[in-house]
């Protein structure tokens, strides 16, 4: 049986008590046990919310410090090429003032 | 000059089957990062437009929370009045005693009403607190995919960096960068004549004889 099943069930057993002209007091009773099944229908209502707020996030700590070891190793690359294309460039120079033809 | 000639063809080879690679990679990771770039923009308007939703929720709980209790005050108050009557109806009591037992109710009336309240305010208060948890999830969360994005931004410029063999090979080899589809092509059409070659049928044997 659902909460609202529930909260029905309990609003025809009021209506069966007020036509059977039972005590004030049962009647209060179960007018106060309404309420209270409302606000739990509320209070449960938001319960994805606190799944939510369970969950935990992935922790990327490690991929931060390896973004910027790559980063670093970048420039590393940067000034290599930056190096090996001066060096071919000389290289390729002086083959031709030594008029050596080129490879290709 | 042999020697020169094998690491000629050595770096061309480097040259010829590793420019292709590098260009697949480029495209892919390129169109990578575009689409973590705009599924990230996605994610942050669905988290906007969900969070806005959750706090209207709360809003529309709030007032039915408040319903209740004065649903739950006038039930209360019902039955408070109902008992007062009834200790004033009572003969047997005198007036001191029905003062008595009427002061004892209502304390214990306005206790209970000081509860209900207090419980209310207690339950929209925990649906703000759950608002603000869900809100600071969200941004976590958001924060974490910041992130990765940005570990791949990082990826995608070492992806899109000119690496040393490039380089080599450009500085060497920029003629023969024409020749290459020519070349892919020629290999392409080796493999099929090798293929030919594959699937040729067996010739037909000589009939046996007696």
């Amino acid at each position: 049986m659902t909460i609202q099943e529930m909260l029905e069930q309990l609003k025809q057993a009021k209506s069966k008590l007020e036509q059977a002209d039972i005590s004030d007091e049962a009647r209060f009773d179960l007018e106060d046990l309404i309420i209270q099944t409302k606000r739990a229908i509320i209070r449960h209502s938001v319960d994805p919310l606190r799944d939510i707020s369970q969950m935990t996030v992935i922790d990327v700590s490690q991929l931060r410090a390896l973004t910027q070891q790559l980063g670093q190793d970048i420039q590393n690359e940067q000034r290599r090429t930056a190096l090996i294309g001066k060096i071919i460039g000389i290289a390729k120079g002086g083959l031709r003032a030594a008029g050596l033809p080129l490879p290709i | 000059m042999r020697k020169l000639a094998l690491l000629s063809l050595l770096l061309a080879c480097l040259f010829l089957t590793g420019c292709p690679r590098y260009d697949t990679v480029r495209k892919l990771s390129t169109e990578q990062l575009r689409v973590q770039q705009e599924f990230q923009s996605t994610m942050t308007k669905y988290f906007a437009s969900m969070e806005q939703f959750a706090a209207n929720q709360v809003v529309v709980d709030k007032m039915y929370y408040d319903d209740l209790l004065t649903e739950d005050i006038d039930n209360h108050q019902e039955r408070f009045d109902k008992e007062i009557k009834k200790i004033k109806d009572d003969q047997q009591k005198s007036a001191d005693q029905k003062a008595d037992e009427i002061r004892d109710k209502s304390i214990e009336f306005g206790k209970r009403l000081e509860k209900k309240r207090a419980e209310n305010a207690t339950d929209k208060a925990e649906l703000d607190v759950l608002l603000q948890e869900y809100k600071e999830k969200n941004k976590q969360i958001l924060v974490t995919y910041q992130a990765i994005l940005d570990a791949q931004v990082e990826l995608d410029r070492y992806v899109q960096l000119k690496k040393f063999d490039e380089v080599i090979t450009e500085q060497l080899f920029r003629k023969v960068g024409d020749k290459q589809r020519d070349l892919t092509r020629l290999f392409d059409e080796a493999a099929k004549i090798a293929d030919k070659i594959k699937l040729k049928p067996a010739p037909p044997q000589a009939a046996q004889t007696n």
